[in-house]
């Protein structure tokens, strides 16, 4: 009979349209769920590195590591060495080598003022910035005009040929640019050189 | 039209209905139980974050105060307004039986709260502040640490 | 006849819309069922994480700052004599200071938000005698005492190359001599009737305000020395001269030994200031607290 294959539609189309207003409600619902508190955060793994890098480099300003890291040259730039946690080390590449280097990888980088503006130095950057969350830790320190200059891959102070060690204010006195080395003396006639920032870029 | 059923259309859609309110109800009863543990649970778990983070603040500012003379230093932590944000609570700084300074986080309305101690070298002033709008602070003249602003 | 055809009507029993009505009510408490589940569960990682950092920040931070300000004190003393001489002029720390706030508050910007800024406030004024020979003869005039009637003494520093030759002793006398004896196999001295010996050969001497550590090849000694008031320093120097260098410096001192300095600044003090979103910190710090360098 024509009536039963009409309810028939009926039926259907009661159950389809039932169908998707609980599947819609079960769609909504479920994006509307803020599952955020019930993933794993990775913070705290940051947070335990970022602790550690903060004392590696307290240790190694402790022991005026960062200084001669910073002022060991080579052609006027940063010694590639200077970091190296490789024999031979300087004292920041051994402070590096006992703590940090073995599980973790890390730049090293030094922000200093030139013109006017923040400029930076490479002092590790072997290492390609990772995929992944990255704790960073800087130290500023102050160079003063009677800081030494090292040089050579162990670092060892420079010295001139009377056999004076030579400091960061003989190579650059700030009247012209002068390229023997990639500081720049903030103000001549003040004891300070300038104040420089190291920053490490670890995970 | 005849029916040949035992039962009436009338007394099957009645059951019908009533199973179906009955299982619903039942399962928003249970689920309304089973929110709230979660609520107690969660509301416990931010208690003690908020307890630990103070503490942590509180041995900062004991070890800050032996660094100069006359220190002073605040701190704003970021806490959250309300617990599971919904209720309020108050931060309580006090002198513990044996000395030691304690730090109690309570909610009324859940009748919850977290007690934490800790030995400081520095005097404390016993001090309350409501939560939305903490300040934990090291006070000069005298050197003490407190909360909710020096005087 | 005519039947009226309702959509989703049926005919064996009016069962009316009861499937759509029944997905209407189950969609309704899955929402309502979703919705309560939000109000409740709200993240129990507290951000305080991030904010528990902005104290130790400030702590390392100021703690980075007294080290700089050591540095800075001793090139002052480095600019005047070309010495690493733990003095300052007056005139002139105070603008060096100025200048180190002033560099290092733009360089902290570009980092984060914070500023930090120190600023010279006080000090105690003083003397400071010294070697001026960079590694030759240990004392140049034979005059005694180095340091006369000083109030305290902030810092004594010693270092020795390798040290060679007869017995050294320096005489720390107010009220009572504390005696060191250098020698080249030990350092020994008498503080409140007990003897000490530091074995191995003498490297360095530091004591500020009386308390620190002697170093030689073997050991590291701490030495605590009582406190002491009115005080002079003398030197007994044996004829072979050591190689190494000194610098002593008294606080409000009657007389010393050339080659030294009088009237400069000693110990300085600083007010320390740090701020950051968070918190805010201020200290007066004496450069040289007794046992902390």
């Amino acid at each position: 009979m024509p009536h039963r294959r009409e309810r028939g539609q009926a039926y259907a189309l009661e159950g389809i349209i039932g169908a998707v207003i609980i599947v819609s409600a079960l769609v909504l619902g479920l994006q509307a769920v803020d599952i955020a508190p019930w993933t794993d955060s990775d913070d705290r793994q940051t947070e335990e590195l970022r602790v550690e890098v903060e004392d590696v480099l307290d240790a190694a300003q402790d022991s005026d590591a960062l200084r001669k890291t910073v002022t060991c040259l080579a052609d006027g730039e940063i010694h590639p060495n200077a970091a190296s946690t490789s024999a031979p080390m300087t004292a920041f590449g051994e402070v590096l080598s006992e703590t940090i280097a073995g599980n973790h990888q890390y730049r090293i980088q030094v922000d200093y003022p030139v013109d006017g503006e923040i400029a930076t130095a490479a002092v590790d950057t072997r290492a390609p910035l990772p995929n992944q969350p990255t704790a960073t830790v800087s130290r500023q320190i102050v160079l003063t005009d009677s800081d030494l200059v090292y040089e050579g891959e162990t670092c060892d102070p420079r010295t001139d040929f009377e056999g004076d060690p030579v400091t960061v204010a003989d190579l650059d006195d700030g009247d012209d640019n002068n390229d023997d080395i990639y500081l720049e003396n903030q103000d001549e006639d003040s004891a300070v050189f300038a104040v420089i920032r190291v920053r490490v870029v670890a995970w | 039209m005849t029916d040949d059923r035992a039962v009436s259309i009338a007394i099957t859609h009645a059951l019908t209905i009533a199973i179906t309110t009955v299982l619903l109800s039942g399962l928003l009863i249970s689920s309304g139980a089973l929110l709230e543990s979660q609520e107690q649970r969660v509301s416990n778990q931010q208690l003690s974050e908020i307890g630990s983070d103070v503490l942590s603040y509180l041995h900062d500012f004991d070890r800050m105060s032996s660094s100069g003379e006359d220190v002073q230093s605040t701190v704003t932590p970021n806490y959250p307004d309300r617990i599971v944000d919904s209720y309020a609570y108050t931060i309580e700084l006090r002198e513990t039986a044996n000395g030691y300074a304690g730090i109690e986080i309570r909610t009324h309305r859940l009748d919850q709260s977290v007690q934490y101690e800790i030995a400081l070298e520095t005097d404390i002033q016993e001090s309350t502040v409501r939560g939305g709008d903490v300040e934990i602070n090291l006070c000069k003249d005298p050197q003490e640490i407190t909360v909710g602003g020096c005087d | 006849m005519v039947r009226s055809r309702s959509a989703a009507g049926s005919r064996s029993g009016e069962r009316g819309q009861l499937i759509l009505i029944a997905a209407i009510v189950v969609a309704a408490a899955i929402l309502g069922g979703v919705v309560l589940l939000n109000t409740i569960h709200s993240s129990p990682d507290v951000s305080a994480q991030t904010d528990a950092q902005s104290v130790s920040d400030a702590d390392r931070t100021t703690a980075g700052i007294h080290s700089d300000l050591g540095d800075l004190f001793m090139a002052s003393g480095t600019d005047e004599t070309g010495f690493p001489v733990p003095y300052a002029d007056e005139d002139e720390f105070g603008d060096e200071v100025d200048e180190y706030s002033e560099q290092y508050t733009e360089l902290i910007s570009t980092n984060r938000s914070a500023i930090a800024s120190v600023e010279l406030v006080d000090w105690t004024e003083g003397t400071v005698a010294y070697s001026n020979e960079s590694s030759d003869e240990f004392v140049d005039n034979e005059q005694n005492p180095i340091i006369e009637d000083a109030d305290a003494l902030p810092r004594l520093h010693m270092s020795f190359e390798d040290y060679e030759g007869g017995d050294l002793t320096v005489v720390i006398s107010s009220g009572t001599n504390i005696e060191f004896e250098f020698t080249e196999n030990h350092v020994e001295y008498d503080v409140q009737a007990t003897n000490i010996v530091c074995d191995g050969n003498p490297r360095e001497v530091d004591l500020v305000y009386g308390a620190g550590y002697i170093e030689t090849d073997e050991s590291y000694c701490v030495v605590e020395l009582p406190d002491l008031g009115s005080t002079d320093v003398n030197f007994d120097l044996p004829n072979d001269e050591p190689d190494g260098q000194y610098a002593v410096s008294g606080e409000n001192v009657g007389d010393c030994a050339d080659p030294c300095e009088t009237g400069e600044i000693v110990n300085p003090e600083f007010e320390l200031i740090y701020q950051d979103p968070s918190v805010s910190f201020e200290s007066e710090l004496k450069l040289f607290k007794r046992g902390e360098r």
